[in-house]
């Protein structure tokens, strides 16, 4: 494809290619191929898009391909970031997260070290326009976030100031530079003028494209002061670079290359030149002694090349006399430097003294930042940046300090000695830096050549922190470091400090200053660095120093978290912290402890940590990772598995206990480390046992996570059923194990622990985790028992499975056991279904012993809901083959049959235990619906029957039987029908039996209107001579005579022979006779007739009739006729009364005859003349139906 | 138009003062070897011997192609120029590429600069240095001294040869070129004169 667009091209032409290109780009198979269909689009939409809006809108899809697991197109992406914000700087707000993204990509992938590299670059290039930009955007708040978002991504650059990346150090100084420069105020116009000349070509670059100047103090997001002491602060962190002794040939190279580009276009900043000035002195004569020969070559070359840079620029006429000096310490010769003067200066000392002009220049900044500072007061009172500037210049203090000191002391006879001396410490080999550097003194022992040397010397000892400068410099360092931490608070980003390995003990400051010291020989010369030797540098360390070292390491390592996090080496930090920890043998309690205190502090930020150091000792215990043994200890030292794993659960336990201690339980953190940590130990699942709801939360997160350790969780998990804390745990416990019971894959091992539980309720002491503190040892409870039944039972509900072993448990379980089970189980059994299908199976397998449990299941499942028919099979199969209690069958009564009904009968009604349940033994009889029929099994009517033809056979029975008949007959559900139509049945029995009577007594007492049906029936029982059975009958019906009153009068009186009339008051005693005299006149004429004349005579009151007769006399103005009229009508009635005598013999005898034929008809003519409602006589018409 | 970027392969530069000789050697053996390279001089101009030490033969840069040169020379002298070599090498190089190319004309960005004598170092670094930076990209500029004669010229691209292909296995050459440089010096088998290393940013 064509790499040219024509201009004119509108531009939805031009999106076309550009998607063209980027749908083609996504489907290419071959990378060189995706790059150039690319290469093409980001071309287009760079370079030819006029309007710049393409390159917004296709941005994004650009940016996709960063996820490309290609090397090359990852580099792509990032050079297309570059390109595209360097064109519009908008593009950084879509491209900062992939910047970062990339930025911290795995170290692991192939050329990783390379992509960071360039995204470095990038943001190298991308940071002053990108700084333009958000000068310009002040209200436009994405580009604030962006800027805040680079400012992070800044600061990750920086830390990587320390990376062991060679390459990325040397693009991460560059990128110093950059901030440096940009952050910098550009120097007055007339000196730029008069710069111009030299630098001229640097106008274009992206150097000169912002600095500080240009940030207006009131930005609203960017803030002046902060990009001020960053700059400071990082060009410090440049210069300290100088100072460290590993930096590579390469980075130093680099390092004199970027400090001389800030101090040629930043010459008059805070004393720049000056400062660099003096880091290239100490840097000469302190080359890193790890530089081969070549590289020192190199490096002073540079150095040199650079100086006369320098030397050339106007502004450094301040420091013109050190370059000479330095260049010609470099072997610059004296033609060279004066080739390289700047042009005009000639003109210097005509204007007096060297340097003038600089330091005006610097005096104008300083107003300058006066003025700038006022217009800020509150800045100014402790702004670094001026603090700064004043105390830089103190180093040069320190040196001149000592310089002068050594100066007044370099007479012949010292630097003899110092010479001879230093005859005797001269390495074998001549260093390659003193090879290449060493220059023949031209002018030795001149007074330039006595303060050259003393100054070397001084920088020497400075260096070395010896001298009396260096106390000066002391405080200075210290305050500088105060500076900083500062300005890191102010939030500024600045490179870390390098660290400078200097000797391990520095002596104390005060006896530095003694004056013996100082002339050491090793001061004599600018003596160069010894090559590094390895062998010869390095002492064996004591064990102490060893472990100290490794204390301090850790200390420091663990110190330097937030840098970790700034940099995006966490992980890395954790991994170190981790490693020491567990993996060297010596010392171990001593780092694990440090290590989970560490942890502990700040638990939110280092859970990760925990969770690492957890796994790692765990990845010990199974063998995947090891601990570092030598060799020699191997033997002694190993740890075994069973160790590993004590160790193991040693930490998790040691951080569970000091959280628990601290009181931090409810911290994620806690929970974190049951629930992620590789394994959960016993010992550390016992912390939850502690912490009520929360710890059960995670308990259950545990036991539906940790597999293999399920079942030790829900043990542990009931144990806490049998906390002694209050009863809401338990009902957590409940809610938690119904929760898991509902999870297909738990609910077997929920089930078999339920089990077991059940089971152990039945031992003869409690189980350990039974038991609670707060009872007695060893000894079973009411409480243990509850508690052990609470959860089962909760259970129960859902699960009926877990009927049948509470049934055995309960069998085999002791009294106590059982009487708490029968009071538990209520409210959960009933909640249990008559249909359910194990609760059928219970009451058919019933376990020896557990017939009573069973029995009350029954009872509270079948209390709302009539029995089944199933149900009423097997309960009746269990009463027949256990021969369980009657009373268990209650429930089912209304499922049985009528002969099971009758047999169970006389269990409840004549059996002394049962009497209270005979009412509701009744009343289930009689409202009971049979499930086939849906009817009651039994009628009244037929109960009633049933009842009297229950035989009592002792006289406690007989109370009993007689006792309960009011109870059956004050049942709301008998009604007068029913009592007539069961008597009506018991008469035709043969033998009667004698609680019918006293049923007529009692019935006669509830229901008065059937009066004149019991006289009839008593008239029958008479008749049909059935009271003469027995003697018991005879008693029987006597004894409801005499309560039957007027009721049984007159059938009594009509139908009773004169013997039996006799033996009757014989057994009523003669106060009846009285009673019934009282009631034969109440008896009608024709009822009259029939009494027989032995009744008639006993009970008719003759006094009383006689007077009513002379009364009637009376009235009748008792005339003679009268009384003869009178005397012939009784004569007549005397006659009459005879002859009725007879007739009512023989009637009597034909009714009699007439009753004991027992005809079936008869029953409807009782009805007939009873004294019966209409209604109700249709009714028991209705239901005898069938008895004809 | 932007300079496409490679990001697989090193971008390899040898200098020297003439683009003639020396540099062309060592462009030759890279180049069947399958490098990246290109060749450049840093020079004012394009000096060839002359027949005396007073009169050499000079042209421009970019402007005169090899082939014009070659038949200059023919024109000039054709036995003189067969003798010494010259017109051999000079025909060589027109098989290579058109014309002399001057390192500080190009436009393009390398990784690895290889200079062929000090001076040209001292130019190649001073031109670096005093262009305005752009891409912010590093080049690392190394100097290998090699004679200007035709023997020295060749047994010299022989250690170029050795330099780039251990460059070329870095897996990361920024951060291992010191190391590769520390060895390259230290072979026994080869005397390496005058090494030298700088790093500069386009």
């Amino acid at each position: 494809m064509d790499k040219f667009v024509e201009p004119i091209e509108d531009t939805a032409t031009v999106a076309e290619r550009v998607s063209k290109a980027i749908k083609e780009a996504h489907e290419a198979a071959n990378v060189d191929d995706k790059l150039k269909l690319l290469e093409d689009a980001a071309d287009i939409l760079i370079n030819n898009d006029q309007s710049a809006h393409l390159l917004d809108s296709f941005c994004e899809e650009m940016l996709e391909f960063v996820d490309n697991p290609q090397f090359t197109i990852k580099c792509f992406v990032v050079s297309f970031i570059q390109r595209a914000c360097l064109r519009d700087p908008e593009v950084t707000k879509k491209a900062i997260t992939t910047l970062s993204a990339l930025l911290s990509i795995d170290r692991q992938y192939p050329g990783a070290s390379r992509i960071i590299r360039r995204v470095i670059i990038a943001c190298t290039n991308i940071y002053p326009s990108i700084i333009q930009w958000a000068v310009r955007k002040k209200t436009d708040l994405e580009a604030g976030a962006c800027w805040e978002a680079f400012s992070i991504l800044k600061g990750r650059i920086l830390q990587l100031i320390d990376n062991d990346n060679e390459g990325i150090r040397t693009v991460t100084l560059k990128f110093l530079e950059t901030i440096v420069l940009a952050q910098s105020p550009r120097p007055v116009k007339d000196d730029a003028v008069s710069g111009m000349e030299m630098i001229s070509l640097e106008e274009k670059s992206r150097h000169e494209l912002v600095s500080l100047t240009d940030v207006p103090r009131d930005h609203r997001f960017i803030s002046y002061r902060k990009l001020q002491i960053e700059a400071d602060e990082n060009f410090k962190s440049l210069l300290n670079q100088f100072t460290l002794m590993h930096l590579s040939a390469q980075n130093l190279l680099v390092l004199i290359n970027v400090v001389c580009n800030i101090a040629k276009l930043r010459s008059g900043w805070e004393k720049t030149l000056e400062r660099i000035m003096d880091a290239l002195e100490v840097l000469h004569v302190n080359l890193p002694p790890t530089l081969g020969t070549s590289q020192v070559k190199s490096v002073r070359k540079e150095l040199k090349f650079h100086l006369f840079r320098l030397l050339k620029m106007p502004a450094a006429v301040v420091i013109q006399q050190k370059l000479i000096t330095l260049l010609t310490d470099l072997g610059a010769s004296a033609s060279e430097v004066n080739r390289n003067l700047p042009p005009n200066s000639a003109m210097l000392p005509k204007r007096g003294r060297r340097g003038e002009a600089a330091e005006e220049t610097a005096k104008r900044a300083r107003v300058e930042a006066k003025i700038e500072d006022d217009e800020y007061p509150d800045e100014s009172a402790a702004g670094p940046s001026t603090s700064s500037a004043s105390s830089e210049p103190s180093q040069l203090t320190a040196i001149d300090v000592t310089a002068q000191w050594i100066y007044e002391r370099l007479n012949p006879q010292l630097v003899t000695n110092l010479v001879l001396i230093s005859l005797v410490t001269f390495p074998e080999e001549m260093p390659a830096m003193f090879a290449s550097s060493y220059t023949p003194i031209a002018a030795a022992g001149t007074e330039n050549q006595k303060k050259h040397l003393a100054r070397m010397m001084a920088t020497q000892a400075t260096q070395a922190e010896i001298g009396p400068g260096f106390e000066q410099m002391k405080a200075e360092k210290l305050k500088r470091m105060q500076d900083r931490i500062e300005a890191r608070k102010q939030g500024a980003v600045i490179a870390p400090t390098p660290y400078v390995n200097r000797d391990t003990q520095p002596e104390p400051s005060g006896s530095k200053k003694s004056e013996a010291k100082l002339p050491l020989p090793t001061f004599t010369a600018p003596k160069p660095k010894q090559q590094f030797n390895l062998i010869s540098s390095v002492q064996k360390m004591t064990k102490k120093e060893m472990s100290e070292v490794f204390d301090h390491l850790y200390h420091r390592i663990m110190g330097a978290e937030r840098r970790a996090i700034q940099g995006g080496a966490i992980q890395q930090q954790n991994l170190l912290l981790v490693i020491r920890a567990s993996r060297f043998q010596s010392n171990d309690e001593h780092f694990e402890d440090l290590l989970i205190n560490y942890i502990i502090e700040e638990h939110k930020q280092r859970t990760e940590l925990a969770l690492l150091y957890l796994t790692e000792i765990y990845a010990q215990y199974q063998g995947f990772s090891h601990i570092h043994i030598p060799l020699k200890q191997l033997r002694d030292h190993g740890m075994s598995k069973s160790q590993l794993y004590e160790r193991y659960d040693r930490i998790l336990c040691k951080m569970l206990k000091n959280l628990t201690v601290r009181d931090l339980h409810r911290e994620t953190i806690f929970h974190k480390l049951l629930l992620e940590s590789p394994t959960v130990t016993p010992n550390s699942v016992v912390y939850l046992k502690e912490f009520s709801a929360l710890g059960l939360t995670t308990l259950r997160e545990l036991i539906l996570t940790r597999n293999r350790q399920r079942l030790e969780l829900i043990d542990l998990l009931f144990s806490l059923g049998f906390h002694d804390k209050p009863d809401k745990l338990r009902q957590s416990v409940v809610d938690i194990v119904k929760e898991l019971w509902e999870l297909s894959y738990l609910r077997e091992d929920i089930r078999n622990k339920l089990r077991e539980q059940i089971e152990c309720c039945t031992l003869d002491v409690p189980p350990r985790h039974f038991q609670t503190l707060l009872e007695a040892p060893n000894k079973w409870t009411e409480n243990i028992y509850r508690n052990a039944l609470h959860l089962y039972l909760a259970l129960l509900q859902i699960d009926t499975t877990l009927l049948m072993p509470l049934a055995v448990a309960y069998a085999k379980g002791p009294i106590e056991f059982k009487r708490i089970v029968l009071r538990l189980v209520e409210p959960v059994v009933k909640t249990i279904g008559v249909q359910n299908q194990e609760m059928l199976d219970l009451v058919a397998e019933c376990p020896l012993g557990a017939e009573t449990l069973i029995l009350r299941f029954v009872h509270l499942i079948t209390e709302r809901n009539p029995p089944t028919r199933e149900l009423v099979d097997r309960v009746r199969s269990l009463h027949a083959t256990r021969n369980t209690d009657a009373r268990g069958m209650i429930p089912i009564l209304s499922g049985l049959d009528r002969e099971d009904i009758v047999n169970l009968l006389p269990h409840f009604v004549l059996n002394s235990s049962n009497q209270k349940f005979v009412q509701v033994v009744i009343k289930r009889l009689l409202t009971g619906k049979n499930p086939d029929t849906l009817e009651p099994t039994i009628t009244g009517e037929d109960l009633i029957f049933e009842y009297h033809k229950l035989e009592p056979r002792e006289e406690e029975e007989r109370k009993m039987h007689v006792e309960n008949l009011s109870e059956l007959l004050d049942s709301r559900h008998i009604q007068k029908d029913h009592i007539a139509a069961a008597i009506e049945k018991i008469l035709e029995l043969d033998v009667v039996p004698p609680l019918f009577y006293h049923t007529l007594t009692v019935v006669d007492k509830k229901f008065p209107s059937l009066d004149s049906f019991i006289s009839n029936v008593v008239q029958k029982v008479i008749l049909r001579e059935l009271w003469k059975a027995n003697d018991e009958t005879r008693k029987a019906f006597f004894r409801s005579i005499i309560q039957l009153r007027s009721v049984a009068y007159a059938p009594m009186l009509t139908e009773f022979r004169g013997d039996e009339f006799l033996e009757f008051v014989e057994y009523a005693g003669n106060q009846i006779i009285l009673d019934l005299r009282d009631f034969y006149p109440t008896l009608s004429t024709s009822q009259r007739r029939s009494v027989a004349t032995e009744i008639s005579d006993k009970v008719r009151d003759k006094d009383a009739e006689e007077k009513q007769r002379l009364k009637a006399g009376k009235d009748g103005k008792g005339s003679k006729e009268n009384k003869e009229k009178e005397k012939d009508k009784d004569k007549e009635r005397e006659d009459d009364r005879e002859n009725q005598e007879q007739e009512r013999e023989a009637m009597r005898e034909s009714r009699r005859n007439k009753e004991q034929q027992k005809e079936v008809g008869t029953r409807f003519a009782h009805f007939e003349c009873a004294d019966l409602k209409r209604q109700n006589c249709i009714h028991f018409y209705q239901n005898n139906m069938f008895y004809f | 138009m932007t300079i496409r970027e490679d990001f697989s392969t090193i971008r390899f530069a040898v200098s020297c003062s003439s683009n003639m000789n020396r540099s062309m050697e060592a462009h030759l053996m890279l180049s069947q070897r399958g490098f990246n390279v290109e060749s450049y001089g840093s020079g004012n101009q394009v000096k060839l011997p002359g027949k005396s030490a007073d009169t050499p033969n000079c042209y421009e840069f970019e402007t005169t192609t090899y082939d014009f040169i070659y038949n200059d020379l023919i024109q000039k002298d054709k036995s003189y120029y067969t003798q010494n070599g010259l017109l051999n090498m000079i025909d060589r190089n027109r098989r290579i590429k058109e014309a002399p190319q001057k390192f500080q004309l190009t436009n393009k960005e390398f990784d690895v600069i290889i200079c062929l004598e000090e001076r040209v170092y001292d130019q190649v670094v001073d031109h670096l240095h005093s262009r305005p930076e752009k891409s912010g990209n590093p080049v690392h500029v190394i100097n290998v001294d090699i004679v200007d004669n035709a023997e020295e010229a060749t047994v010299g691209a022989f250690a170029i040869l050795d330099l780039c292909s251990r460059l070329s296995q870095c897996d990361d050459l920024d951060a291992e070129i010191d190391d590769v440089l520390g060895e390259f010096e230290a072979n026994p088998n080869r005397k390496v004169n005058n090494l030298l290393h700088t790093i500069c940013f386009y």
